[in-house]
Parts: structure tokens; C-alpha cells; sequence
């Protein structure tokens, strides 16, 4: 793609590339499918609406940061609502935990849950972008503003912390 | 823990290029309603500025108006000299007031 303006026919076909990946990212900070569709639509209307200024080369990175930062108010204002008592923590649940999911694999995504979230925010954007995103570790670089070695360092740093909450991670499938 | 676990996909909710297409319609025409709301107020504050009700000027009783262009007859006043003096507005009359004490 060269440095032609984005048409719509190329942002529905980025999209549909995307999804994903952007939704697997933006589902680490908002934990319900239906809040991470909609974050993530969010940050793609906001890509769509500042189109003129886009460069077609760079809009994968750009996509990921407006979804981040899309995530990360969501996730403020969800803190604000909660401290007034608008809201309660019981809400967040997107009932993925069926009457059928077991209790063992329950206190497992809760521990995942845990673990992703006492992240600090700068390691967790580099860990879940590395990730999901498909994007290269120069890209990632540009979409969180930080320098490509600062990328690796972060990645390192974020499982180490993985690795202390949860015990060693293996390759392999899950169960 | 395996590390697949730790990083699961997840299927996102289905639909979501025609949501995504329906949020693009629905902005669009959320901004042409702001765009109409906001030239209505726009108008509608022109429209209250021009058509407001002027301050009409005030209008002077015949005896003071009489008493006002004929400063020469104010009585009593032994030792005092009363001039006219010229005035742009009509509607305020200008005398200059000197006395001899």
C-alpha cells in the first residue's frame, strides 16, 4: 500500500484483518466480549474519522494505539463509577463462567485474570501487543511511542512478573 | 501453566463489521443533527439580538423642555449669567452656568 488516503472498502478490509487481534488486546483490559467490541469499534471510528491524516503504512500500529488508549479511559472511568458506587465489580463478568465451566478452570482464568491485571500498564501494552497484535517489535515500538529495545526489555520484565504469579509457563496446548 | 492458557484467543462477538458499519451511520448522522442543532441556536441567538426592543429615548414634558431651551429665563439668580451652548443630540441641551459671588 503506498500513501494514498484510506478508502472505505480499505478500512473494512483492515477490520476485518484486525478484529481479532484487536479484540484478544482490548479483552485484557476490559474482561466482557460485548465492552471489548465496543472499545474496539470505538478506536476504529476514531482511525475512520481522522482518515486525512493517516498514513496507509502506518495504521496497523495506529489502530492498536487508539484501542489502547480507548481501553485504558474506559477502564478509568469504570475505577471512577465504581469508587461513587455507581457500578460494582459484579458487573464485569461477561458470562463466560457457564454453570458447565468447572470450578478448577474458573479459579485458573481468575488467576490469569489476577496475574494480567497487577501488570503495570507499560508492561502489559508490550506483553499482550507482542502478544496478539501480529505487529513487529518496530511497529509495536511506534504504536506505545517508546524506542524498539525498550519493547524487548518490557516483554522480558512482563513475563518474569507472569512467571512469579503463576509458576513456569510450559508450550504446549491447554487442556 | 501452559503458555496457550496464559494467552487464549478468544472469538470476538459475531456481526462486528456490521455493527461497526452501523456506528459509522449512526455518527454521521449524530454529527448532521449537532450540525443543525447548532446553526438553530446560532440563528435563533441573531434572530434575539436584532429583534430585541431598543431603548426608546426619553421624552421630556413640554414644560421642561420649554424651560430647557430658554435657559435666558431662569429668574432669581442676580449676579448669575445662563449660556446655550450647542449640543450634537437633540435630546440633551447644553448651558453653561456662571455665577459672580
Amino acid at each position: 500500500m503506498g500513501d494514498e488516503a484510506l478508502s472505505r472498502s480499505a478500512f473494512e478490509a483492515l477490520y476485518l484483518e484486525l478484529e481479532k487481534p484487536v479484540f484478544n488486546v482490548v479483552y485484557r483490559w476490559v474482561w466482557n466480549a460485548e465492552e471489548a467490541r465496543d472499545v474496539m469499534h470505538e478506536a476504529f471510528l476514531k482511525v475512520w474519522a481522522a482518515r486525512a491524516r493517516v498514513r496507509v503504512e502506518t495504521v496497523r500500529p495506529l489502530v492498536f494505539k487508539s484501542a489502547l488508549n480507548v481501553a485504558a479511559n474506559r477502564l478509568r472511568v469504570r475505577r471512577l463509577r465504581r469508587f461513587l458506587r455507581f457500578d460494582s465489580a459484579e458487573q464485569l463478568s461477561d458470562g463466560r463462567g457457564t454453570p458447565e465451566t468447572s470450578l478448577e478452570l474458573a479459579q485458573r482464568r481468575k488467576a490469569i485474570r489476577d496475574a494480567v491485571e497487577a501488570l503495570p500498564e507499560k508492561l502489559k501494552s508490550v506483553v499482550m501487543l507482542c502478544e496478539f497484535s501480529g505487529l513487529s517489535t518496530q511497529e509495536i515500538a511506534e504504536a506505545l511511542s517508546v524506542p524498539p529495545g525498550t519493547v524487548g526489555s518490557r516483554r522480558s520484565q512482563a513475563m518474569a512478573r507472569l512467571e512469579t504469579m503463576l509458576g513456569p509457563l510450559s508450550e504446549g496446548v491447554a487442556p | 501453566m501452559k503458555r496457550s492458557e496464559l494467552f487464549e484467543q478468544h472469538e470476538p462477538p459475531p456481526f462486528g463489521l456490521e455493527r461497526l458499519r452501523a456506528r459509522m451511520t449512526e455518527d454521521r448522522l449524530a454529527l448532521a443533527r449537532r450540525l443543525v442543532l447548532v446553526t438553530a441556536l446560532a440563528s435563533g441567538v441573531v434572530v434575539a439580538v436584532l429583534a430585541r426592543p431598543r431603548t426608546k429615548p426619553i421624552e421630556l414634558t413640554p414644560s421642561a423642555e420649554a424651560l430647557l431651551r430658554s435657559p435666558n429665563d431662569v429668574e432669581g439668580l442676580a449676579g448669575t449669567v445662563v449660556a446655550p451652548m450647542a449640543s450634537s443630540n437633540p435630546n440633551v441641551v447644553l448651558v453653561r452656568v456662571s455665577t459672580l459671588e
